[in-house]
């Protein structure tokens, strides 16, 4: 150490990061990025491997033979949807399916206060702003038969109402149909617990709060009646029809938490074994899996996960589980039209194998990853390999901070960067070093007044605006809520009243440097370079900390924001600063990523002006969705937006519309040349 | 007479009775005299699987493979010290409850119809399994879970589990190491608990196990060189575990065809599995034994003989014509 406290060494460290800078942080953003992209080449990742001793997965022979259930419950299910229409869930009969089989079932019912519209009600219940949601779980027992019922696993699927496009009826047929194979077998050292559960994500949300005694305001449910051990894991099963041609393989869960790999190794090592293609958002596996398309199809891969996994919203049901460190992942049988499709028969084998591999489980898992980027199903990206590319990428951060935080109190204002004046700051350097030299030599004496007024930046300047940000950033976190609160007083819709709320004050403050600039917080160079600092400072933070927390997120922020903010400078080039900096402002990133996986998931294109409309859709539903979550299920993206990336951002901002005071240059460079 | 005369020689005997009876006499005696050049009157075993967890079944089954050929071959119950850190046969996952079987015909059920199990689950650790050997148990541990040895008890130690260069883990939490073991038996030694020893341990790197011995009579057995790993035989899909490892499963297969009068030696037990079945390379240490294993019997070791000594000399017992009193 001591780089920066040696003076010696701190000189030609100040001298290399100050005239290398801009090289250098060229330099480590493109090998960062490069690395970063290169890792989803197969010989930078490397082959999935099962690290839990205990799963012996596939050792088993599968003699799952009950599929006939399957077909028979599947099929009265879908009558009685066809009957009762959009009705509530046939809870009485659902209880009588399992109670039949000899499990014990039981139902909770629970009532949910959205205090914005819910996402699927919002058509018939238009206006009302506090929606209620009523539904009934479902769930059974099967009771291990030799174990104390100290621990459990959990097969769940989602209720699905008449409405929505996607019937799972053949998946509680199918549930059904291992529940009653299940039962004939002796060896179970863990409960099975069959769940059907009503409305996505909040009656799973229910359960799971009732199962483990935590409290939501919002959430009001009966208490579970039949309980079993603590869950050590979830497979969550969503089918489109009794014949599937693969299972599309869900992981990212709440706020990006991600199941122990070793439960994805499991769930692709059986499906392998019973010859069902997976895949992952859909994407197949690229054959042969070495060379250029193969690495584009890997690359898609990845990036479709890191898209999903950034936004922090469950994409199934078992993205629910995470949170309480249960390991969960969603199977969901497509059918697509053209493939070579499986029935319930090859369907029941693969789930029986998990479960019974699950089974032996001795502990909960905790010998893989829980931290990873899968390029394709057998190939893993773990943390240790993405995170230098990140670190080389928030370097270019950090070394541009070094510079400015080095600059100040160079006398120079002309190099706002400090590379091209080296000169004069070593002349002047050994000026500041004698005390701010209160010598009488003219020369001297020159040197002085440009030091006491270059040499400090001020540091009081930063706290109006900071916290003017900050602020910003609170009123924009709260105001959905506000705004759905006032819009109820003027009757426009809920909708409408969050978007407002969401985006209102992000268009507001980008008003702010001119009352920032009206005021005159800061003259100075210095103080600028000092705003500019910290800035970054704050940026690395932010970015380091996300990144820890949901890495697609940070990764995904900081490949865009910091070569943008990096480059900011007051002054120069303004319209090209601002339209670059509202692109990567938390808003414009949503639109960008937004259509960047439009992009990679649409197929056909209509032209440009229907899809910018689709891409607005889109990112409006993604806002609502973002808070909505966010209130219903405790996701912290928008939050995180809100609170820090955006103040953050609009502190860059009022960086690029802040004016220079030029007239003390000015004064300055005719000291100097007189 | 001879106790234990062998079938060919009863045999023998029956059809010259009158022709040999006048050399007979001698013969006997020689015969008997070559019966007893093992020097040992009685067996004791020590089997250890110092591995718990479902998916380490495989090594419950070495152990009770074993169990079960010395018990067939004559080594009663309360001569075994049968250690087993874990319960398969009982383990909520078996779908065969109460079974621990060898092979996935499952023909045979090393479990057993009475299994006495002296040390199991946590019991099963390195203090108490020095103890047992050397003796060193409390005053209230009972006779049936001590290694009652003298120096005429030929002892089969047979361990099996997880092991390294010089170790073998015990459950998850610690481990003996091969200096440890040397110590034990030596110690053995020095408390006259062993005419005979022979050690037999399977295991990845197995011979790293006994080359710290420095104790007489005894030989080692391993089923694996250094930098080599023991491996697994096959795996039963019924139960759907890897069901024993490949040493033991030849070693069993060939203490299935030796009976209590079998003349296999230790030469034939040597050579049960060879490379080319066991991928893995077995070793023998036989530089601390003083007999040739050539002609060493199994039964020396895995059976129970009941010797008998035969004395030429008349016992005359003293009547005692002292009253009994009752009061």
């Amino acid at each position: 150490m001591g780089l920066l406290s040696d003076p010696k060494s701190r000189e030609r460290f100040s001298r290399i990061a100050a005239k290398y800078n801009s090289p250098l942080c060229f330099l480590a953003y493109v090998v960062g990025v490069v690395w970063f992209l290169a890792l989803a080449y197969k010989p930078f990742n490397h082959k999935t491997y099962f690290s839990e001793n205990a799963l012996l997965p596939g050792l088993v022979e599968g003699k799952f033979r009950t599929e006939n259930t399957a077909s028979r419950i599947s099929q009265a299910m879908k009558e009685i949807k066809n009957v009762t229409r959009d009705g509530p869930m046939p809870v009485a009969w659902v209880v009588n399916q399992l109670r039949d089989l000899g499990l014990d079932t039981y139902t909770q019912e629970y009532i949910q206060t959205i205090p914005v519209p819910s996402a699927s009600k919002s058509t018939e219940l238009g206006k009302d702003m506090f929606v209620t949601l009523n539904g009934t779980n479902v769930y059974g027992i099967l009771r291990a038969p030799r174990a104390a019922s100290t621990e459990a696993i959990v097969l769940s699927a989602p209720y699905k109402h008449y409405l929505t496009m996607d019937h799972n009826n053949h998946a509680f047929g199918l549930m059904v149909a291992l529940a009653a194979h299940f039962r004939k077998s002796s060896y179970w050292s863990k409960d099975i617990i069959f769940l059907l559960v009503d409305y996505d994500e909040i009656g799973m949300e229910a359960w799971l709060q009732e199962y483990h005694y935590t409290k939501s305001p919002l959430l009001k449910s009966s208490p579970l009646h039949g309980r079993s051990g603590s869950i050590q894991a979830a497979i969550n099963l969503e089918l489109n029809s009794d014949q599937v041609s693969h299972f599309n393989i869900k992981l990212e869960g709440l706020n990006g938490l991600l199941p122990n790999l070793d439960l994805v190794n499991l769930v692709v090592q059986l499906c392998n074994r019973e010859r069902i293609p997976v895949k992952l958002h859909k994407q197949h596996d690229p054959f042969p899996p070495e060379g250029w398309p193969a690495f584009r199809q890997n690359l898609k891969t990845m990036s479709l996960m890191m898209l999903h996994q950034a936004t922090g919203m469950p994409n199934g049901l078992h993205g629910l589980f995470l949170r309480y460190h249960i390991e969960a992942v969603t199977l969901e049988g497509v059918l697509e039209p053209g493939r070579a499709t499986t029935g319930f028969y090859r369907m029941g084998r693969v789930l029986e194998g998990v479960f019974r591999s699950l089974n032996n489980l001795l502990e909960r898992f905790h010998q893989s990853f829980f931290f990873y980027l899968l390029p394709a199903s057998d190939r893993y990206v773990s943390i240790g390999m993405y995170m230098p590319p990140f670190g080389l990428i928030l370097l270019v951060t950090a070394l541009k901070a070094i510079a400015l935080w080095i600059s100040i109190g160079t006398p120079d204002p002309d190099p706002w960067e400090g590379g091209e004046n080296v000169e004069i700051e070593r002349i002047q350097s050994g000026k500041t070093e004698d005390g701010q030299g209160d010598n009488t030599v003219s020369r001297r004496g020159v040197t002085k007044i440009r030091t006491q007024n270059y040499s400090n930046g001020d540091g009081w300047s930063l706290v109006p605006v900071v916290a003017c940000c900050q602020v910003a950033g609170f009123i924009s976190s709260v105001s959905p809520m506000v705004m759905t609160g006032l819009g109820h007083l003027f009757s426009t819709k809920p909708y409408q009243a969050i978007i407002t709320g969401a985006t209102g004050m992000f268009f507001a403050s980008l008003f702010m440097p001119m009352c920032i600039t009206r005021y005159r917080l800061a003259c100075t160079v210095n103080t600028l370079r000092l705003w500019k600092c910290a800035a970054l400072v704050l940026q690395a933070i932010i970015l380091a900390a996300t990144a820890a927390a949901n890495f697609s997120l940070g990764m995904l922020m900081a490949v865009t924001m910091v070569p943008v903010c990096a480059m900011v400078r007051p002054g120069k080039l303004r319209f090209l600063q601002a339209v670059l900096m509202l692109l990567v402002s938390p808003f414009g990133l949503l639109i960008v990523y937004t259509g960047l996986y439009l992009l990679l998931t649409e197929t056909e294109y209509h032209g440009v002006f229907p899809s910018a409309i689709h891409l607005c859709t889109v990112v409006y539903y993604n806002i609502l969705s973002g808070v909505i979550h966010g209130y219903v299920l405790g996701t912290w993206q928008y939050s995180l937006l809100a609170l820090a990336v955006f103040p953050n951002w609009l502190f860059f901002w009022c960086i690029v519309f802040k004016k220079r005071d030029v007239p003390v240059v000015e004064t300055k460079e005719e000291k100097k040349k007189s | 007479m001879a106790a234990h005369s062998t079938r060919n020689w009863a045999g023998l005997a029956f059809l010259g009775f009158l022709f040999v009876s006048v050399a007979a006499v001698s013969n006997v005696e020689d015969q008997v005299g070559g019966f007893f050049k093992s020097g040992h009157t009685n067996n004791w075993a020590v089997l250890v699987c110092t591995s718990r967890f479902w998916f380490n079944y495989r090594h419950i089954a070495n152990t009770l493979s074993v169990y079960r050929s010395v018990k067939r071959l004559g080594i009663p119950d309360s001569q075994i010290i049968l250690m087993l850190a874990d319960d398969m046969a009982c383990n909520p996952r078996n779908p065969r409850p109460a079974t621990v079987f060898n092979n996935a015909n499952q023909h045979i059920n090393v479990y057993g119809d009475d299994v006495e199990v002296d040390y199991r689950g946590y019991e099963v650790t390195v203090e108490n399994f020095i103890r047992v050997l050397t003796g060193r148990l409390p005053p209230s541990t009972p006779r049936s879970k001590r290694l009652l040895t003298d120096d005429r008890s030929n002892v089969l130690v047979y361990m099996t589990g997880h092991g390294g260069e010089g170790f073998l883990k015990f459950q998850d939490a610690e481990e003996i190491s091969n200096v440890e073991l040397a110590d034990a038996f030596q110690q053995m030694w020095q408390k006259n608990r062993y005419h005979e020893l022979l050690f037999m341990i399977d295991t990845c790197q197995a011979v790293s196990m006994y080359h710290k011995f420095y104790s007489p009579n005894v030989i080692g057995i391993g089923s694996a060189q250094v930098g080599e790993d023991s491996l697994s035989h096959h795996v039963d899909p019924s139960i759907g575990v890897y069901i024993i490892d490949r040493y033991t499963y030849y070693l069993l297969e060939f203490l299935e065809t030796v009976r209590p009068d079998s003349k296999k030696t230790l030469a034939d037990l040597f050579r049960v599995c060879p490379k080319r079945v066991c991928v893995s390379t077995p070793g023998v240490r036989t530089d601390l034994f003083t007999r040739d294993p050539g002609s060493v019997l199994i039964t020396d070791f895995f059976g129970s003989v009941r010797n008998v000594e035969i004395t030429t000399e008349t016992v005359t017992l003293q009547r005692n014509d002292t009253p009994q009193t009752c009061r």
